[in-house]
């Protein structure tokens, strides 16, 4: 058999009939659910990051603990499970006013954060750089349970912020989480030595 | 035989057409498309779910992909491609020689038997060596444009290439009853 025999017989196979219209229909159903999902797993990153990350860099960051019952956090959105399945996440002490983008680039604690709260402070993870959030944050954030935590709406009330990466001009891309309300932007800041250094850690 | 297929490619081919619309683009390739992904998956449903996923990961990128010098539907293909070794890395999608569905052959040049035969043929492939196949010989890519399509080495399009026929050359299915190839 040689090259144009081949290319005859299978250009002569015949494959049964397609309905173009239901093709693109189903097309179109399956961008919908994709872009559905891409929304949800996002969202779900943020949520999660926010507890599961945020909490430690807090307290690096000297902003306080509010101790280790998740209930002082969110307002007390987060089961006791959850706390049980990673000992990372505890409540966290913030001022509920205070931004969090700004306290991440403060170079001391904001005055008038100490003591605990029911607003979880902020997140750094991920990344080198700004970029679409991608299977490797997922991985990152994505610790002790916390995945079944958020699709149950435990964590849905967290608020925080992810920041993705910082540009050499200093413009830090960050995605904030408040309230279930998701949000990018940038800001030029300055990041403090500890939330640097998490980044980095979590970058590499 | 071979300029007759040549023929039929040239006015076939609008890989770098500007289509009306996303749905005028499916109209007028979905078939084709639909027809590889039937040779590769040798189902007509799963083909069908193939080309769907296919057009559906791609969809928003129809706006900025449909223009001169660019090409929506090199696109798709190489989406279909890259989703067909995909899902058939999935254990739970374990492939199982299916029945050939019996298409309408009435109208073929070539005997009904020898058209279901390749298919067959092609079947017992591994699916790497199919779908170099038909990307080669069906979609009829150069070496260089099926290696980009697969994301692999085009000394490994050209191996691939070359065990796949020699496999078809040997396949029961295509041996006449004097033991020659078909």
């Amino acid at each position: 058999m040689n090259d144009d025999r081949l290319r005859y017989l299978l250009h002569d196979t015949h494959a049964p009939e397609v309905d173009a219209s239901e093709l693109a229909q189903g097309a179109r159903r399956v961008a919908r659910r994709r872009a559905t999902t891409r929304r949800t797993a996002l969202a779900g990153v943020t949520g999660v990051a926010v507890v599961a990350v945020g909490v430690p860099i807090l307290s690096q960051l000297g902003l306080g603990m509010g101790g280790s019952d998740m209930s002082s956090t969110a307002g007390g959105a987060v089961a006791p499970e959850v706390k049980s399945s990673d000992d990372r996440v505890t409540g966290v002490a913030a001022d509920a006013a205070v931004d969090p983008v700004a306290a991440c680039a403060a170079p001391s604690p904001p005055s008038g954060v100490a003591g605990p709260s029911d607003v979880v402070g902020l997140v750094v993870c991920s990344t080198s750089g700004p970029r679409e959030l991608s299977s490797s944050d997922v991985r990152l954030v994505l610790t002790g349970g916390m995945t079944e935590a958020y699709a149950e709406g435990q964590v849905s009330a967290a608020s925080g912020v992810i920041v993705l990466g910082q540009l050499a001009s200093g413009t830090v891309v960050y995605l904030s989480f408040v309230d279930g309300r998701l949000d990018f932007g940038s800001q030029v800041l300055q990041l403090n030595p500890a939330a640097r250094a998490l980044l980095e850690a979590a970058a590499s | 035989m071979a300029v007759m297929v040549l023929e039929r490619d040239a006015q076939e081919s609008e890989g770098d057409a500007v289509w009306a619309s996303f749905d005028d683009f499916v109209t007028r390739r979905g078939p084709a498309l639909h027809h590889a992904a039937w040779l590769l998956t040798h189902d007509h449903h799963k083909a069908e779910d193939l080309v769907q996923t296919a057009l559906g990961r791609t969809f928003s990128r129809f706006a900025a992909l449909n223009r001169p010098g660019s090409s929506y539907e090199a696109y798709v293909r190489t989406t279909m491609y890259t989703t067909f070794a995909s899902w058939w890395r999935r254990k739970w999608n374990g492939e199982v020689p299916s029945t050939i569905e019996d298409a309408d052959l009435s109208h073929h040049q070539a005997s009904p038997e020898v058209s279901t035969d390749i298919v067959r043929a092609l079947q017992s492939l591994p699916r790497s060596q199919r779908a170099v196949i038909v990307l080669r010989y069906f979609e009829d890519l150069t070496e260089a444009e099926t290696a980009r399509t697969l994301g692999i080495s085009v000394g490994t399009v050209k191996s691939q290439s070359s065990r796949a026929i020699a496999a078809l050359r040997s396949s029961h299915h295509l041996l006449d009853e004097d033991g020659g190839s078909r």
